[in-house]
């Protein structure tokens, strides 16, 4: 009877496992400069090749959405997201699952945060109609935490200003530093780049989560994401360190819970309010 | 020979392969033509775009000169702190950042200035990678901040290699740095593309320019080139040029293809322009490597072209059909020097053959002409005769003199031996064997020739007589020197005691004089008409050579003869007189079936052996056998009685009173006793039966009876003979006898023995009597 009942329960226990994928679809950060995202992911999917022996083929997406979109009709296995799109995912598509966040390389943080930028030589007037480029509407950065911090280090209500998703934190600053913006928000750790052209950060957000890796529990079986998640945290500092990409420096787990923190009610507008 | 054709196989084979390599040479002429045009075109291309692009960055760059506000920045940049430089190239970058739209359009990758110290001021492309040191790298940043020169030309770089064309920034003669316009690849190809059509352009970078080169965070860009492992390309997730060629299966199998070809990689690393050929699924090709020098005048990469060129095909058909003719032709010489070779050695061969068949030809003559002997070959379906020299010489004519004819040969044979000789070749002919005749024929000077001609028929398949061949021997002269010696011969054989003939086994060839003095004969033609053979007048003696009475006897009766040793050659033949004599035979081969057999009488001799023989089995006294006889001859006796069912009897007797005659009259008066009384019992026994002096007075007879009654009347008959004889000097005597008869296994000295006591019996009952 003990017999038989553990052949059921091993029988029944397979229902519903996705089988092992040898090609898997990962999805980069959102952004129409998809040279950047593979250099900055290239290292990382390359090991996962290597060490799992499956096949990484990146799906270029231009925008949060489409990521969303992706999970949905099971295109995308693993998604590089931020903080929002993840807690956004994640409302949506219960089988979206973080398994580990990155440590960035030049904070040497799980954690980051977010920052107000302008150009050094522009005039910050918050009496006249102020003209802000955004990253996407589900980046941590752009609408959500930028108009957090308009609002509390400023009081300023972004919704009264006129915003512009530029698509990325490269773009947005960029956009600023080009004279067509007046702030930009983006990640700080990207500002800070821009500090050398001029930029300057005027406002800068708590900690909170990092980027991490994201998976679609539909298309991936528990095997294969466990197997993934092993292979990444287990990997050894020293081989971190060779990667030549420059932002990540670690990884550790992570789950769902750690972004519950994030789960706060902003209406985010899905399109700038200029062009 | 055999150094001869191994040499003009190697001979033919080097040649095989010099063609090979010459073919294979003239068709790298032809194919390098054609690929020459194609690196030709790249190259004209390559310069035109590059060279047009270096019109646009000129324009550009003048367009720029003109910027007052972009120099000012850029002079204010020179001398300011780095606090105030960050401002200044967010002020530089707010004001190209437009021109750099435009650039884009062009496909200029990279806008870079530089300080007059090589240092990175501002990278369009990339603005906040800056402040980094770039004199050491860039030969073109440094020659245009230290020479002041403008520079073109490929290169590495920190981000991208890139096409490059650096210009010298003055403002009112102060050098203020420099910027630089850089071309991707992509762009390139687009352009190439344009000019020059073809499957694709790719770009491969040796390791120090571009891997080698780039930020340590920029490597991931490239990847190793399929081509060779020290080469680079973009990596095909950033370079739409490289996805395109990976994705293609036909340049995918192409740079497979290339990288098997032979020597490519030693191609690709002599750092020159080249091509390689490619056939693929019947189609031609070339690849070709066009290598790009850097600044500094090194190869930094290869630009290399996937062309189609249908001609590749052809020009490997065609070539290919050369190699196959000359290879053809060479073989064919090759084979026909061998033929050649082998027809010298042919011809050598058989003209040494004819000089030794006319060296043979010539011997043969002289030997047959030694020998007398001709040889001739008669077609019986061409009805041709053909005579060696000899046949002719036989002849009495010259050499081949005439052609001969088989019908004037048979009619110059001797009338008196035509009919026999005709009746031979007709038996021959029909036995299918072989003949030999001996004939005489006439020459046409009348001269008669006596020859022996030996022949043999030559039949087809189907039993008919085709050929006859043969020799003729000349026995005129041998005959004629036999005929002398044996002239002179029979004389000496004549005054033989013996008697010699000649013989087959029957016809008598020859006898001596002897012969016909023994056997009362004038001629052999009369001793002929009266017996077959000198063997019938053999007569059956004891111990002579007798043959049996059948007529294949008389013909084997010498090889019979030849079986017995010397001393067995015994026989006995009646002379005219009807006395037996006795001959020793002696045989010796004359020819083939002829013997010359010598009759040696040896009557005397015999008779002396024989007289001896006697004197060894008898009595001297009495004559009656004696005991050697007995010795010698019971054994057979009883043998001989047995086969006639009868029994071996012993009559044993004695004379009565004996030793009385002795004393009485003398011994001489006795053995006359005994001598008669010898004589008379051989008188009244039978012819088989044996008389034996067993001693003294004392004899036994062995006969053969069967009971031992007849014994007793036959002993009893014997007894009564001689008591009634009247002896002379004696007058009467008498004797007794004891008999006993041999019984079947018993030993006949038992018998004797019995006898004996039968006897003593007898002589002490009262004497002249017979006890059985």
């Amino acid at each position: 009877m003990k017999v038989f009942l553990l052949i059921v329960w091993v029988c029944f226990s397979q229902i519903g496992h996705a089988k092992d994928k040898s090609l898997i679809n990962f999805a980069p950060l959102p952004t129409h400069n998809s040279k950047t995202n593979i250099k900055q992911f290239l290292s990382m999917t390359n090991y996962l090749e290597d060490k799992l022996d499956i096949d990484i083929n990146y799906i270029y997406k231009n925008s949060y959405t489409d990521i969303l979109q992706g999970f949905n009709n099971q295109t995308i296995d693993i998604a590089y997201l931020g903080p929002l799109p993840l807690v956004t995912l994640i409302n949506k598509y219960a089988d979206a699952e973080p398994i580990v966040v990155f440590k960035n390389k030049k904070s040497n943080s799980y954690q980051y945060r977010c920052v107000l930028a302008k150009f050094k030589k522009d005039t910050f007037d918050k009496n006249q109609v102020l003209k802000v480029a955004l990253t996407q509407p589900l980046s941590t950065c752009g609408y959500f935490m930028t108009s957090k911090l308009l609002q509390d280090k400023f009081d300023i209500d972004l919704s009264q200003q006129k915003y512009h998703y530029a698509m990325s934190h490269s773009n947005a600053l960029l956009a600023v530093l080009k004279g067509e913006f007046l702030l930009a928000g983006a990640k700080e750790s990207i500002a800070k780049q821009y500090e050398v052209l001029g930029m300057e950060i005027i406002a800068r957000s708590e900690l909170i989560p990092g980027f991490s890796l994201v998976v679609n529990k539909k298309t991936l079986s528990k095997h294969q994401i466990d197997a993934i998640r092993h292979a990444l945290i287990s990997i050894s500092q020293e081989d971190i360190d060779s990667w030549e990409e420059e932002s990540i420096s670690g990884m550790k787990a992570i789950s769902a819970k750690d972004y519950e923190s994030l789960n706060i009610g902003v209406d985010i507008p899905q399109q700038g309010n200029i062009k | 020979m055999r150094i001869k054709v191994v040499g003009t196989v190697l001979i033919t084979l080097m040649l095989m392969l010099f063609f090979y390599a010459y073919i294979q040479k003239a068709k790298q002429v032809v194919l390098q033509q054609l690929f020459n045009q194609s690196l030709v075109s790249t190259n004209t291309a390559y310069h035109a775009i590059t060279d047009t692009y270096k019109i646009v960055s000129e324009r550009h760059f003048i367009s720029l000169m003109q910027k007052q506000n972009v120099l000012d920045v850029l002079k204010q940049y020179k001398y300011a702190a780095e606090a105030k430089r960050a401002i200044l190239r967010g002020q530089l970058y707010r004001l190209l950042y437009k021109e750099y739209e435009q650039l884009k359009r062009f496909n200029v990758r990279q806008f870079h200035f530089h300080t007059v110290e090589g240092e990175t001021i501002l990278r369009l492309h990339n603005p906040s990678a800056t402040g980094d040191s770039l004199i050491q790298d860039r030969k073109s940043i440094r020659l245009a901040n230290t020479e002041l020169i403008n520079v073109d030309g490929f290169e590495g770089g920190k981000s991208f290699p890139g096409f490059r064309y650096v210009f010298p920034i003055f403002d009112k003669n102060e050098h203020l740095g420099s910027v630089e316009f850089s071309l991707s690849f992509d762009g390139v190809e687009k352009q190439l593309q344009h000019i020059q059509p073809s499957l694709a352009y790719q770009l491969i970078l040796e390791k120090d320019v571009s891997y080698d080169k780039v930020f340590k965070h920029n490597r991931t860009i490239f990847e190793e080139s399929t081509f060779d492992k020290n080469h680079y390309i973009e990596n095909s997730k950033i370079s739409r040029v490289s996805q395109r060629i990976q994705e293609s299966p036909l340049l995918t199998q192409l740079t497979k293809l290339v990288t098997l070809s032979p020597n490519f990689i030693s191609l690709l690393h002599k750092q020159e322009h080249f091509s390689v050929p490619v056939i693929f699924e019947n189609k031609g090709y070339v690849v070709n490597f066009f290598t790009i020098r850097d600044t500094g005048n090194k190869v930094a990469a290869h630009l290399i072209s996937f062309i189609v060129l249908p001609g590749i095909v052809e020009i490997e058909q065609n070539y290919f059909i050369y190699l196959l003719v000359g290879w053809a032709v060479i073989f064919v010489l090759a084979v026909m020097i061998i033929v050649v070779i082998f027809q010298n050695k042919k011809s050598k061969q058989h003209k040494e053959k004819l000089k030794n068949l006319s060296k043979l030809a010539a011997s043969l003559n002289s030997a047959q002409n030694l020998a007398h002997l001709g040889s001739w070959e008669l077609d019986l379906i061409e009805n041709k005769l053909y005579w060696s020299d000899e046949v002719f010489s036989i002849f009495g004519t010259e050499a081949q003199s005439f052609e001969p004819d088989f019908i004037v040969f048979t009619e110059s044979i001797h009338p008196d031996d035509r009919p026999r000789v005709q009746e031979v070749y007709k038996t021959a002919l029909k036995q299918q064997s072989s003949y030999q005749v001996n004939y005489r024929f006439v020459r046409e000077n009348g001269s008669i020739r006596s020859v022996s001609e030996a022949g043999d028929y030559q039949f087809d398949r189907k039993g008919k007589a085709i050929k006859k061949v043969g020799t003729l021997h000349d026995m005129t002269e041998m005959l004629a020197y036999e005929k002398k010696l044996f002239s002179k011969l029979k004389k000496v054989i004549d005054i033989q005691d013996s008697i010699v003939v000649v013989t087959n086994g029957m016809k008598l060839n020859f006898a001596n004089k002897k012969f016909f003095d023994f056997f009362g004969y004038e001629s052999l033609d009369d001793f002929s008409k009266d017996f077959n053979c000198i063997c019938d007048r053999f007569i059956k003696n004891n111990g002579f050579f007798y043959l049996t009475d059948t007529v294949e006897a008389e013909q084997l009766w010498i090889k019979d003869l030849l079986k017995l040793s010397g001393r067995q050659r015994i026989v006995s033949m009646l002379d005219k007189s009807s006395v037996a004599h006795a001959f020793t035979v002696t045989l010796n081969e004359f020819n083939q079936d002829h013997y010359v057999i010598n009759f040696s009488d040896i009557s005397d001799s015999m008779a002396e052996k024989l007289q001896l023989q006697k004197q060894l089995i008898h009595d001297p006294l009495t004559k009656a056998f004696n005991r050697v006889y007995f010795d010698k001859t019971i054994n057979h006796l009883i043998d001989v009685n047995k086969t006639e069912n009868k029994k071996t009897g012993i009559i044993f007797f004695d004379i009565d009173f004996f030793k009385r005659v002795n004393d009485t009259y003398g011994h001489k008066a006795g053995d006359n006793v005994l001598k008669k009384v010898v004589s008379l019992v051989k008188q009244h026994i039978r012819i088989k039966d044996s008389l034996i002096r067993w001693g003294g007075e004392e004899f036994i007879i062995v006969c053969s009876t069967e009971t031992l009654q007849d014994l007793y009347k036959q002993a009893d008959y014997i007894r009564s003979v001689i008591d009634s004889y009247q002896f002379e000097e004696v007058e009467n005597i008498s004797c007794s006898f004891g008999v006993a008869t041999n019984q079947e296994g018993d030993d006949i000295n038992n018998t004797i023995k019995r006898a004996d006591e039968k006897l003593y019996q007898a002589k002490t009952s009262g004497r002249n009597k017979v006890v059985a």
